[in-house]
């Protein structure tokens, strides 16, 4: 009795044995195929595995949930070129969608740039410089806050892929529609009022009888004003197919 | 014996002295240098303003002619206007109430010039109708009511002055140039001082003269054309009344002056050209050959109460030009204020949603 029980165990043991095997290797297949497309690209070593792990699963769930890709990537220098270049570059280079979104670090240079390409162009190119401030609150400073700073990111793309309108435009909205029936209904008021007293006794004076004797334009002083233009380093560009918001942090 | 005068800075004020280096004058306050020539165009006294007039208005009535005139009183508002015997007063162009024959016209002045009446009670009629046409916040009630026949045609004396205006007119002026570098953005004020003298002539400045007449009302139908003015007869007066002056040439007198001077700086300002601002900082006018002459002007009056308040339209009688103040229909204005308020407001909204979807 015990000895058939124990051969029943060994067999089983090397069935599942297999089967683990077999699970195994389905996962593997599962696993490597995912590898193909990762999310976050962390070529300068800012974040630990766990971060990239979670980012690129965030990264995932928003990205299906809007049929783009959403990409993080980061490298330690630009070599000499722009940041938005670096960006598009990279992302043209590595196969990802066409329709897309990423943020783009350069750590040594202390360079951002948010590029997006396709239906993410369309629904965030007005919320490029947004995206990009969100990220760069948690980074500037000195704070360096790399794995808030692409959370941040990704939630933000969550919240404003879809088509919305901000809250205040509903007062907005009335204010201005105000103001702009002001104008129609005050020229139907002025419209009533034809009384008023002459300015002057242009009417009357005799045509050509105006005789300048002297006309003399004089000049007295000069007075130059300078303000200096405030220094704003971000900038706006369309290289590499989409459209790009980039500054410094 | 020469009087010492103290140049004064045309930028802060201070007190300017003469640079023996550069051969200016610098103010030591703001640091500002000037050529001679500059400052003392700046600090000339141009003259006081000499605006007399000569008054020999109006004649003196031949015989007879006074009698023919019949003078009214209208015992609510104390207007009094005249008619000629054959013409019968009722109602007092002013308030519409009644009026009172007083007797025969006396101790008044025979007008130099009228022009008569060019358009008819007809015309006049139309030219009310026209002017409540259109007017989208007139109250439908005030168009309703009819005082169409209430129209009175009235010769209104005026004080025509003409003249010849010697002027001399110092105006600040300013050009500013604006430019920008990669650093900074630059504004440059050149300031310029104007100097402007010549003379223009100005023929029958109009200035109501009767009291009872709102001088707003009877300025808002000018301009009056003079061309077709004729000495005054009065056989013009058949059919029509008309308004005894009651303010002296004397008095009319700083109305004239006041459109003048006015009308000569602006014609002069025109001939400054290419600056942002020009200013005028002082002016003096003077007048030569400035006579003052009495004319009758026809007008065509109307009034009307509508919710307690008097409403008077005016119609040029030579011209046709058609004034008067209306009332406005508060309730409409805000009920379509709102209206569109909500309509742009929404049209507003949605384009932004169109903008997000597309």
């Amino acid at each position: 009795m015990k000895r058939i029980f124990a051969f029943v165990f060994a067999v089983l043991m090397i069935v599942s044995l297999f089967a683990v095997s077999a699970f195994c290797a389905e996962v593997d297949l599962a696993s490597t195929s995912q590898n193909e497309k990762q999310f976050v690209v962390d070529e300068a070593g800012l974040l630990t595995n766990e971060q990239i792990a979670q980012l690129n699963k965030k990264c995932k769930e928003v990205g299906a949930k809007y049929g783009i890709d959403v990409v993080i990537c980061t490298q330690p220098s630009l070599n000499g070129n722009t940041v938005d270049v670096a960006s598009a570059d990279f992302y043209n280079g590595a196969g990802y969608s066409d329709n897309g979104v990423q943020i783009f670090v350069a750590s040594e240079d202390r360079k951002i740039d948010v590029f997006a390409k396709g239906t993410a162009d369309k629904r965030l190119a007005v919320h490029l410089d947004t995206l990009r401030e969100t990220a760069t609150d948690f980074l500037s400073n000195g704070k360096d806050d790399y794995f808030s700073a692409f959370s941040a990111f990704v939630n933000k793309v969550d919240e404003l892929f879809p088509p919305h309108v901000a809250l205040y435009w509903i007062p907005l909205s009335l204010i201005l529609g105000f103001l702009i029936a002001l104008i129609p209904m005050m020229i139907a008021k002025k419209k009533l009022k034809t009384v008023d007293m002459q300015s002057g006794a242009a009417d009357y004076v005799k045509a050509g009888s105006m005789n300048v004797t002297q006309s003399n334009d004089i000049f007295l002083y000069r007075h130059v004003d300078r303000k200096a233009k405030p220094k704003n380093d971000s900038s706006h560009s369309s290289y590499g197919g989409g459209s790009h918001s980039s500054g410094s942090y | 014996m020469a009087v010492m005068q103290e140049f004064k800075c045309p930028n802060c004020g201070g007190a300017i002295a003469f640079d023996a280096q550069s051969q200016k004058l610098v103010c030591p306050y703001c640091s500002t240098e000037f050529e001679v020539d500059a400052l003392k165009s700046a600090n000339e006294d141009l003259g006081q303003d000499e605006m007399n007039w000569q008054v020999n208005a109006g004649q003196q009535w031949q015989d007879g002619e006074e009698g023919t005139m019949r003078s009214y009183v209208c015992q609510s508002c104390g207007g009094e206007i005249i008619g000629d015997e054959n013409t019968a007063a009722t109602s007092c162009p002013y308030c519409s109430n009644p009026v009172v024959m007083s007797g025969q016209v006396s101790g008044t002045l025979k007008p130099d010039y009228i022009i008569p009446f060019k358009l008819d009670k007809n015309a006049a009629k139309e030219g009310l109708k026209n002017h409540l046409n259109k007017k989208f916040l007139l109250p439908k009630v005030f168009k309703e009511e009819n005082h169409l026949d209430e129209v009175k045609g009235i010769y209104v004396p005026f004080w025509l002055f003409d003249a010849d205006a010697d002027a001399k007119i110092r105006y600040r002026a300013t050009r500013v140039r604006a430019w920008s570098d990669s650093n900074y953005n630059y504004t440059e004020t050149s300031f310029y001082l104007l100097l402007r003298a010549g003379n223009v002539t100005f023929e029958r400045v109009p200035v109501d003269g009767s009291t009872k007449m709102p001088d707003d009302l009877m300025e808002s139908v000018e301009p009056f054309v003079f061309a077709d003015a004729t000495e005054f007869s009065t056989a013009y007066l058949a059919g029509y009344l008309a308004d005894k002056y009651d303010v002296d040439a004397e008095q009319s007198i700083d109305r004239a002056n006041q459109r003048v001077k006015f009308s000569t700086e602006e014609a002069f300002k025109n001939t400054a050209v290419g600056y942002t601002t020009v200013t005028p900082e002082q002016s003096s006018v003077k007048l030569s050959n400035g006579e003052a002459k009495y004319a009758m002007y026809p007008v065509w009056l109307l009034n009307t109460t509508y919710k307690n308040e008097k409403y008077t339209f005016a119609m040029n009688g030579q011209t046709g030009k058609f004034v008067g103040n209306l009332p406005m229909d508060v309730g409409k204005f805000w009920k379509w204020q709102m209206i569109l308020t909500a309509g742009i407001g929404a049209v507003i909204y949605g384009i932004n949603w169109l903008l997000q979807i597309l």
